[in-house]
């Protein structure tokens, strides 16, 4: 999505708290991956799994690190994953539901392809 | 018998949790967002009915998205605002010539691929028309992908071609459904092996873990502002920088 509309768009991630943590509810799932780490105790380990994440995952877009104290991951209800889209104006028109089962990259692409007819309808 | 033991034991253990109040949120060096922030869900926060759901969720075992906090999404761009916009006379569909879209981003939208915007490509629920084949094709898909990377590839697809085929060149019309329609495997009795105990699904939902207990911004709301540094700490970026230029889409997430 990010190679399509990553003109007109600007794509951040956010990363937050771990949401299958090994002192919390663990995956087998994640263990295969070898994706296996304890809940951060730093802001410093917070970032050294972020970039191993950034790494793996090959993102390409900013991988922005929250407060150690999830402020914004609160202030965005965003764990364990969660999709927005902010118009230029600045106000939000797409808030997804919350992950897992409500993390739909297509709604965010309806929201942005609409989006951006928004501003083409209203000049 | 032991369930229900089980789950008072849980209920017990964690009155400690019940006792301690949410982790304390600095308030944010920039303008408060437009939404106050309360220092814990109370009865007038709307987070307290989602707090709740979860909970009795994780109570009654129920982590099948049917129950909980997890949906729906909220959105600007509904079927009405599309109708409102591009559809006045309320025919029902769009057509590509009407939408003003270039192709490509026209078809994106266009789900059922029958070559119109209709509801139905609006509908994202899960008991839609579309959720339903969608959830055909994942089945296929989950059968057939033997590199679990998500996608089908050619190769993939002559696999599961040859196995059904069992080595002759065509396949008749019963051998395609079963092969575009498996049969659902087996479900094994009792609890998924991987199904985490209450106790930790209940210190997940606490540690903010599962989900915050906050409600986020609504929609139309101005997005609460912030500024963050990026993983390799070269840079920070502040979300209201971008105001008057560019849209932002905001991806939350972790490795796990």
């Amino acid at each position: 999505m990010k190679q399509r509309y990553g003109d007109r768009v600007e794509f951040l991630a956010v990363y937050v708290r771990e949401a299958h943590p090994t002192d919390g509810w663990r995956m087998k799932s994640n263990d295969k991956d070898g994706v296996a780490f304890a809940q951060p105790k730093s802001f410093a380990e917070r970032t050294a799994v972020a970039t191993q994440c950034c790494e793996k995952l090959k993102i390409t877009m900013p991988l922005l690190v929250d407060d150690f104290d999830d402020r914004v991951g609160h202030l965005y209800s965003g764990m364990p994953d969660r999709l927005y889209l902010i118009d230029r104006a600045g106000k939000v028109v797409y808030k997804g539901g919350r992950g897992p089962f409500g993390f739909k990259p297509g709604e965010l692409e309806q929201a942005i392809i609409l989006n951006s007819l928004e501003s083409v309808i209203s000049h | 018998m032991k369930h229900v033991t089980q789950r008072c034991a849980a209920v017990c253990g964690l009155l400690v949790w019940f006792s301690q109040p949410l982790p304390a949120q600095p308030l944010p060096a920039q303008p408060l967002p437009a939404q106050p922030l309360p220092a814990q869900p109370t009865k007038s926060t709307p987070a307290t009915d989602d707090w709740n759901r979860m909970l009795l969720a994780i109570m009654r075992n129920d982590l099948s998205g049917n129950a909980g906090w997890f949906g729906p999404s909220e959105t600007r761009y509904t079927w009405a605002w599309v109708q409102e916009h591009l559809d006045p006379a309320k025919r029902g569909a769009v057509s590509a010539q009407n939408s003003g879209l270039p192709p490509a981003s026209f078809d994106r939208l266009d789900r059922d691929g029958d070559g119109r915007w209709t509801a139905a490509d609006f509908d994202w629920s899960e008991k839609g028309p579309l959720a339903q084949k969608t959830s055909m094709a994942r089945m296929f898909l989950m059968r057939a992908d033997q590199d679990r990377n998500g996608k089908l590839s050619q190769d993939e697809w002559n696999t599961v071609f040859e196995r059904l085929s069992k080595g002759t060149s065509d396949l008749d019309l019963e051998e395609l459904r079963k092969l575009l329609f498996p049969a659902p495997p087996p479900r094994p009795k009792g609890p998924p092996p991987d199904m985490p105990s209450t106790t930790t699904l209940l210190q997940g939902l606490y540690r903010g873990e599962l989900g915050s207990p906050f409600p986020g911004p609504r929609l139309g709301d101005f997005a609460p502002d912030f500024t963050l540094p990026t993983h390799d700490g070269k840079t920070k970026i502040n979300l209201r920088s971008f105001r008057g230029h560019k849209p932002v889409a905001l991806i939350f997430g972790s490795f796990t």
